[in-house]
């Protein structure tokens, strides 16, 4: 019932919108609140300040954009908040990427349906890797696969790629890995391999490739989304051959291809969706967003809601034997 | 038993940690190992605390003193100090009920308002101070800050 | 060396880069006055203005305003008894104590000249770690890391009451804080642990809204309960008082130091957070104390009782600087933004900023040092006008305290839950005030228990039972029975001479 409710709204939406979009909205005057799912200081509020400051440039009416920050149960409440705040385009949210999977295996505090949030998109990806000790002998998957020794991996815990990435390699792709979890966070992870106690350790590659530059360690393996720089490493998919696996390795990674996602408000009016769309396009591609995004360490690539949607769509359809396997990996966190 | 409410705040506590061993029940062992061995010496403690207190010993006047921590006043005539905690306890506690109710941004300079006149200071300083505390809350946490408030339950059964 | 320590100096010094500082230091000060704003959030909130800045510019910008939040945070605990930082909530039990015998000038003074020296104290360990920086930082795996939390748990011993009974609250307030630890995921498999069944919890408790009113509302009903000023009818000593203060932090120069270097060192060690070296330095203050009248004046305004967390709040950020500079790993919350700040104006973190860009590193030295001592010069003005708050009707202020400590704690996670935890915990504290359970051990629990849970898994995981071997783990155990053994001792001293009254008061 909630099902078809759903989609009878979907559709309802899509027809109406032509006709509510007639005038092009401006925001003059206007103050849009952009709520972060974090407290200040980590990636998710750090590129929501700077995308907070280039906004008003490309929206219509040049509003006063402010982030706000909403922090609690992995921005859970910041997405149960926006779920609910007025669909007019004042309130927009960013928030954790893992949310749609955290939807997937039914977490209970979500009160939220991700397909029916008016999705602006996402403008950076994020690209996971598995590396290692550079003073270690494993170059390749196939090393690591026939290691002889379980190569250790640190990782915080359950629902972080530090930790999901390598046991689904694990796993699945049967590498010898031994992973030593509960480290408070990646930067802690980093120092364990600097004094050996772990071998390696998976992550953003954005986080670790300071210490690739420095020859501390060296990617083997990455997950699907990508950067030109590593291209030319194996996916974690390339390693499997069997297709359930290859599809269970797609669905924890696919929330890195929309790695900072943005939405508005359900029932959000078509036209000013579409004023977002253009700003955001407008906003990843401006010269000096650009230089400013990539100090600050961020893979720039403007997902638009449009492809973010039918992404969240494939993903919320996932056969039930995958979203089975991938259960049993997998928790929110 | 001298101190009534000295046994039930460490039987309470003493309770508290049963009911937080119960719920470790069902737990894997990487989530239970921890509550477990800090909660079975807290219990232990607990009723030990809460036995000695029934038994009427609440330790002299020195041993069992705090090594490094305030003490409470104790000047004041007891029953006029009971009346004053109870009377301050629920001065925050209508703060609280009021941010629920009708926000922050109302209820700060109101309490101060109400606190001062309760207190028999002026209606001048009232005002001037309520005025501060109200213009000093939106310049910080609403004009710098962008913080989120909740609009009050009142307001929002209004229509905000 | 020398001639880049002066390169550094002359950078620092340049018109640029000190206005930069100046206006970092007035920020800072403000934030730590304020409870409710902290030192890691604002310099998230500054981040972006450093885009555009030169790497000394910014360094002396941003650490300039964190090097003075730890030490004007200690203002807002010694004269209102609300933590204005979640570092500073120790010079609470003295300071204010001071303040309520209408010293607060003096406590003030004290507090800011052991920040003063904590804070060149960790700058020079800054400077003198540069070339054992690797070997230090690598010494402290996860074995070395729970071995030093159960030192610090150790302390609760320390912390304890008198006598046997004192013993069993003592401990038994310490495990209740190690219980409080456990709330929110657990460490290994994110299992939700006593989440009561809100989003709130699921990341566990927030150290400062339990701080905010585990100190600050027990303190403000019984303000309430006297119906005087903060000093009561004592005659709040004037100029005297502050320079007194400064005296004090000279007359115990040795603990001062010694403070300061516990400090430094907690600071080096990434993973101990910021909140646990004021209470090492504080129950380290306490075992000053030679007899046991002496041993009762703190709590009660022991001036060493403000030295120690002063010192030791202030020498830990030098320290936390060098696992940052030197690894790329931070070793706060605050200094993890300070990273972000770092990559921002082009600078990886690592070996080079001690080879290739010493002069940068060089002068965050001097940033730490300059500021300080900007701050202290400026707060030595103000002190005495901050002093006479302590003077103003309980009923005026009753007010603003409370509100301040609302939003000291609404600000942490801008949620209501924020608020309800404040009010539990003050509800809590107060009981154990008045039931005569000792507050610190409770708090040293809750700031060690996560730590030791978690690196005990890793320790077990990784090396099986042969961590126990290690050299370092063994000096770490060693040194927690010394611990314990001593405080026993302290004990029985005091039983020893039982009659001694503490008349006099520890001066």
């Amino acid at each position: 019932m909630k099902v078809i409710a759903a989609v009878l709204l979907v559709i309802f939406l899509f027809l109406a919108a032509p006709a509510m979009g007639q005038q092009p909205p401006s925001f003059a005057g206007k103050t849009v609140t952009l709520v972060v799912g974090y407290n200040p200081g980590g990636g998710y509020d750090q590129i929501a300040r700077i995308i907070a400051r280039y906004l008003p440039k490309y929206l219509p009416g040049s509003p006063t954009v402010v982030v706000q920050n909403m922090p609690g149960a992995n921005s859970i409440t910041a997405a149960n908040h926006v779920y609910g705040a007025r669909p007019d385009g004042l309130t927009l949210g960013a928030f954790n990427r893992n949310l749609i999977l955290g939807q997937v295996v039914k977490v209970p505090a979500i009160r939220f349906d991700m397909s029916k949030f008016a999705w602006i998109g996402s403008p950076a990806t994020e690209t996971t890797i598995l590396a290692i000790r550079a003073d270690l002998p494993h170059r390749t998957p196939a090393d690591l696969i026939a290691a002889k020794e379980a190569v250790i991996v640190g990782a915080t815990g359950p629902g972080a790629s530090t930790y999901d990435f390598p046991l689904l390699l694990k796993a699945l792709a049967k590498f010898n890995l031994r992973i030593i979890s509960g480290y408070p966070a990646s930067g802690d992870i980093m120092l364990a391999v600097e004094r050996k106690e772990v071998d390696g350790r998976a992550g953003s590659y954005s986080s670790i490739k300071p210490f690739i530059d420095r020859g501390l360690v060296r990617p083997i393996v990455r997950a699907k989304a990508s950067v030109p720089a590593i291209a030319q490493l194996p996916t974690d998919e390339s390693l499997v051959s069997e297709a359930r696996s290859k599809a269970v390795m797609s669905l924890r990674s696919v929330p890195e291809q929309l790695g900072r996602p943005y939405l508005l408000p359900p029932g959000t009016p078509a036209a000013i969706v579409r004023a977002y769309w253009d700003a955001f396009t407008k906003v990843t591609q401006d010269k000096e967003f650009l230089a400013e995004a990539d100090k600050a360490g961020f893979e720039i690539e403007y997902v638009r809601g449009d492809e973010a949607m039918k992404i969240v769509q494939s993903v919320l359809n996932s056969p039930s034997d995958v979203v089975k396997i991938f259960q049993q990996f997998f928790s929110f966190n | 038993m001298r101190d009534r409410n000295a046994f039930l705040f460490s039987a309470g506590i003493a309770l508290v940690g049963l009911w937080a061993l119960w719920q470790t029940e069902g737990w894997a062992i990487k989530s239970w190992l921890y509550p477990r061995v800090i909660l079975l010496p807290l219990i232990a403690l607990a009723v030990a605390e809460a036995a000695l207190t029934f038994r009427g010993k609440d330790g002299g006047s020195r041993e069992g003193q705090p090594a490094a921590d305030i003490e409470l006043e104790s000047t004041v005539d007891p029953a006029l100090a009971v009346r004053r905690t109870w009377l301050a306890a629920v001065w925050i506690l209508g703060l609280f009920l009021a941010v629920i109710l009708i926000g922050f941004q109302a209820a700060v300079p109101l309490f101060v308002l109400a606190y001062l006149r309760a207190h028999r200071e002026g209606w001048l300083l009232g005002l001037a101070l309520a005025a501060f505390s109200a213009l000093a809350f939106h310049g910080l946490f609403v004009y710098l800050l962008h913080l989120p408030l909740p609009p009050g339950l009142l307001l929002r059964m209004i229509g905000r | 060396m020398i001639e880049a320590l002066l390169q550094a100096l002359v950078e620092v010094l340049r018109w640029d880069a000190l206005s930069f500082m100046l206006i970092g230091i007035a920020l800072g000060f403000w934030v730590g006055l304020l409870p409710g704003l902290g030192g890691g959030t604002t310099l998230a909130l500054m981040l972006p203005f450093v885009y555009r800045m030169e790497p000394v510019q910014a360094f002396a910008f941003l650490l300039g305003m964190h090097a003075v939040v730890a030490t004007t945070g200690d203002i807002t605990s010694i004269l209102f008894g609300i933590p204005g930082e979640g570092t500073a909530a120790a010079t609470i039990l003295d300071g204010y104590a001071m303040s309520k015998k209408g010293e607060a000038g003096r406590a003030l003074g004290a507090s800011l000249m052991s920040s003063l020296i904590g804070a060149i104290l960790g700058a020079l360990a800054l400077l003198l770690a540069i070339p054992v920086v690797r070997p230090l930082v690598l010494a402290f795996g996860s074995p070395e890391l729970f071995m030093l939390a159960i030192l610090g748990i150790a302390f609760i011993a320390t912390l304890s009451a008198r006598g046997s009974r004192g013993m069993l609250r003592g401990f038994l307030a310490g495990c209740l804080g190690l219980f409080f630890a456990a709330v929110g995921p657990d460490p290994q498999a994110g299992h939700l642990r006593y989440t009561l069944g809100t989003l709130y919890l699921w990341e566990g408790l927030d150290l400062v809204p339990v701080l905010v009113g585990f100190f600050a509302i027990p303190e403000i009903i019984d303000l309430a309960v006297r119906g005087t000023a903060i000093a009561g009818r004592a005659h709040v000593g004037r100029l005297g008082g502050v320079f007194e203060g400064v005296k004090d932090a000279f007359r115990h120069f040795w603990l001062t130091i010694r403070c300061s270097i516990i400090g430094a060192y907690i600071g080096i060690i990434p993973g101990l957070g910021g909140g646990v070296a004021q209470w090492i330095a504080y129950a380290h203050a306490t075992q000053s104390a030679k007899t046991p009248a002496e041993r009762e004046g703190f709590g009660r305004g022991d001036v060493r009782g403000v030295l120690g967390p002063g010192a030791a709040n202030n020498s830990k950020e030098g320290g936390a600087l060098i696992p940052t500079v030197a690894f790329g790993v931070p070793g706060s919350s605050a200094m993890a933004i300070l990273l972000g700040g770092f990559l921002l104006v082009g600078l990886t973190p690592g070996p080079e900023m001690l080879t290739r860009h010493l002069t940068v590193t060089l002068s965050m030295v001097w940033t730490i040092v300059l500021a300080n001592i900007v701050t202290v010069a400026a707060s030595l003005i103000f002190l005495n006008h901050l002093a006479r708050l302590t003077a103003v009707r309980g009923s005026i202020l009753i007010p603003f305290l409370v509100v301040l400590t609302f939003l000291g704690s609404y600000t942490n996670n801008n949620s209501l839950g924020d608020i309800v935890v404040m009010l539990a915990f003050g509800a809590l504290g107060y009981a154990m005030v008045r039931f005569r359970w000792p507050r610190a051990p409770l708090v040293l629990g809750l700031v060690l228990g996560n730590i030791a849970e978690r690196y005990l898994w890793i320790s077990v995981a990784r090396y099986g039972a042969s961590w126990l071997g290690r050299p370092i783990v063994l000096l770490l155990l060693a040194l927690t029975l010394g611990v314990i053994v001593s405080s026993l001792l302290q004990q029985r001293r005091s039983r020893v001479q039982p009659k001694v009254e503490a008349a006099a008061g520890a001066g």
